[in-house]
């Protein structure tokens, strides 16, 4: 606790700091290593398989770390280390939450995949939903209670009125 | 801003295997001039594109997961 007290509070790189290296001095700023998605799968694909990445895979989905969180890191990662290119990372994403789950699902651990995130309502929209749900329904009521009272005379009396002024035939001319 | 692209680009491929255009057959010969060049592309075009060849990866490793779950 002391020796956090202690780190400075702003201790992000300033702006511009990524471009004080020389140019190509970056893993990243070089050709990528595996150019097409099938070099990058195979490079992916034994790693994930091997015994000790797996229980460290596993170990951090039984955390609740989502899938694709796991996914878009190993793929940033890559890309760090100039394994491949950004555009093959993009691509290789699907394949590699797919490979997760498939490992995941084998071992028989339960997970979060991320995928479901976008299918959540924000709260106010749930709110607002509500409310207007509780609103029909009051005037629903309101409705229903007036019609039960004017269930019998009144409904006879209109009928009786608009059959009154209805006294021609259908194609005759309206007052 | 987004930093984690990895569920939007799962949904859009999930979507462009689900609308996967049907090959419809078109007739080589008309009635009195030459055969029609074929100008949509080919179902080996369509293979080769990347996005192809990874929904077949994912078909693939869906199908094993399926596989898994139902034992």
């Amino acid at each position: 606790m002391a020796d956090m007290m202690m780190q400075p509070p702003l201790d992000a790189p300033i702006p511009g700091q990524s471009l004080t290296h020389e140019l190509g001095a970056r893993p990243w700023q070089q050709p990528a290593q595996y150019t097409t998605v099938e070099d990058a799968l195979d490079y992916y694909i034994p790693r994930l398989e091997s015994e000790e990445v797996t229980n460290q895979l596993l170990d951090v989905l039984e955390m609740g770390i989502p899938v694709t969180t796991v996914a878009n890191t190993m793929q940033l990662g890559s890309v760090m280390e100039g394994k491949h290119s950004v555009d093959v990372g993009m691509l290789i994403l699907p394949v590699l939450v797919e490979l997760i789950m498939l490992i995941a699902d084998s071992a028989k651990v339960e997970y979060t995949s991320g995928l479901e995130k976008d299918k959540k309502m924000r709260g106010s929209l749930v709110d607002l939903a509500v409310s207007k749900f509780k609103e029909d329904k009051d005037k629903t009521k309101d409705s229903d209670i007036v019609e039960e009272k004017d269930d019998g005379k009144l409904v006879a009396d209109s009928m009786k009125q608009a059959a009154e002024e209805r006294v021609g035939g259908l194609m005759s001319r309206g007052a | 801003m987004l930093t984690n692209p990895t569920a939007i680009m799962h949904q859009n491929l999930s979507m462009a295997m689900k609308n996967t255009p049907e090959e419809k057959e078109v007739s080589k010969n008309t009635l009195m001039g030459p055969p029609k060049k074929q100008m949509t592309k080919t179902k080996e075009d369509d293979i080769l594109q990347p996005s192809r060849r990874i929904a077949s990866y994912i078909e693939t490793i869906r199908s094993k997961r399926e596989e898994i779950k139902n034992g």
